[in-house]
């Protein structure tokens, strides 16, 4: 139950940052300031998250040299392909390759 | 351009851009596993939310056992960027009827943002055409592929670590959105200040972290010359 209700108040959260503008300001400009900052909302909550997700469950920061090889050629993938997938197999393969032979 | 053939330029234009979403469906299906929730309640994220993003993070902040308004909080975060699309898109919409203007955003989503963005010559009622057709395309193709994810993904064996497809996806998501040094900056400062506030409760760094990203991207741009 408290599962359901977060993925509707996310659900709400979600709708209304899509539609604020486009119900509300249709004719009006956005201030620069907070337009600015919305540019900075993706890069840095989706580090952010990397590293929270790299933490294990005893609170250490779990990242191996497998995992740095498979992360780090993944960056290069992403930024010269602009590919998920071509940047998914390359990472993971990497990674799982690294973790076999370590 | 008539109706009928924006529909179907429409179509053209967002299946190729589908593609990409499929490993990230399959990695969310995998994550509302490992998190031994409910698959049918995880699933009903696809339709409620429609963002992967901030699905992922909901799904796995959740079954890591953080507080749920820590993973409340970090999922709003996280579609935050949503407030942008729509302030872009906002002029593009203000020839449409009022059910459009509230039905439309449902699926305002990276990808229908950056189609439209393209039509912005278009008239109204082919433009009406073109992004409800893109948007439900991908709605469409989301419900499927997050569905097959949570039937595949548990099949797939341990070893494959598939789990650790998690943070490459939101790498991948980091990297083809820096465009210049003021968002290299707040992704750095967002990561670099997450890790310094690891032992905080409730994962509650990552907020502090994405924070203070956004404040040292917005700084940064500030100084520039």
């Amino acid at each position: 139950m408290t599962i359901f209700l977060a993925i509707v108040v996310v659900g709400l959260g979600t709708y209304a940052s899509r539609a604020v503008f486009i119900l509300l300001f249709a004719n009006r400009k956005i201030p620069h300031t907070l337009q600015s900052a919305l540019q900075y909302v993706a890069p840095a909550t989706l580090s952010a998250l990397i590293v929270t997700v790299l933490v294990d469950d005893n609170g250490q920061f779990a990242v191996g040299l497998a995992e740095m090889t498979g992360l780090g050629l993944g960056a290069l993938v992403a930024y010269f392909t602009r590919n998920h997938l071509y940047t998914l197999v390359v990472a993971m393969g990497s990674f799982l390759t690294l973790n076999a032979l370590l | 351009m008539n109706t009928r053939s924006a529909v179907k330029q429409a179509a053209i234009d967002a299946i190729p851009l589908c593609l990409p979403a499929i490993p990230f469906a399959f990695v969310i299906g995998l994550a509302i596993h490992n998190a031994n929730m409910n698959p049918a309640l995880g699933w009903s994220s696809s339709w409620i939310i429609f963002g992967g993003a901030a699905q992922l993070t909901l799904i796995t902040l959740l079954g890591a056992g953080s507080g749920v308004l820590a993973a409340i909080s970090a999922a709003l975060v996280v579609n935050a960027r949503h407030l942008m699309y729509s302030a872009a898109l906002a002029p593009h919409f203000q020839h449409q009827p009022r059910w459009m203007q509230w039905f439309g955003p449902y699926v305002l989503i990276d990808q229908s943002f950056a189609l439209a963005m393209l039509r912005d010559k278009t008239p109204p009622e082919q433009f009406r055409a073109y992004y409800l057709t893109a948007g439900f395309t991908f709605w469409g193709m989301w419900q499927i592929t997050t569905a097959l994810g949570l039937i595949l993904g548990p099949v797939v064996p341990a070893s494959w670590e598939l789990q650790f497809a998690v943070p490459i996806l939101f790498l991948a998501m980091v990297v083809m959105g820096i465009d210049g040094l003021t968002k290299l900056v707040a992704a750095l400062v967002g990561a670099g200040v997450t890790l310094l506030c690891i032992d905080l409760p409730n994962k509650m760094g990552l907020l502090v972290g994405a924070l203070c990203g956004i404040i040292a991207g917005s700084v940064c741009e500030r100084i520039k010359p």
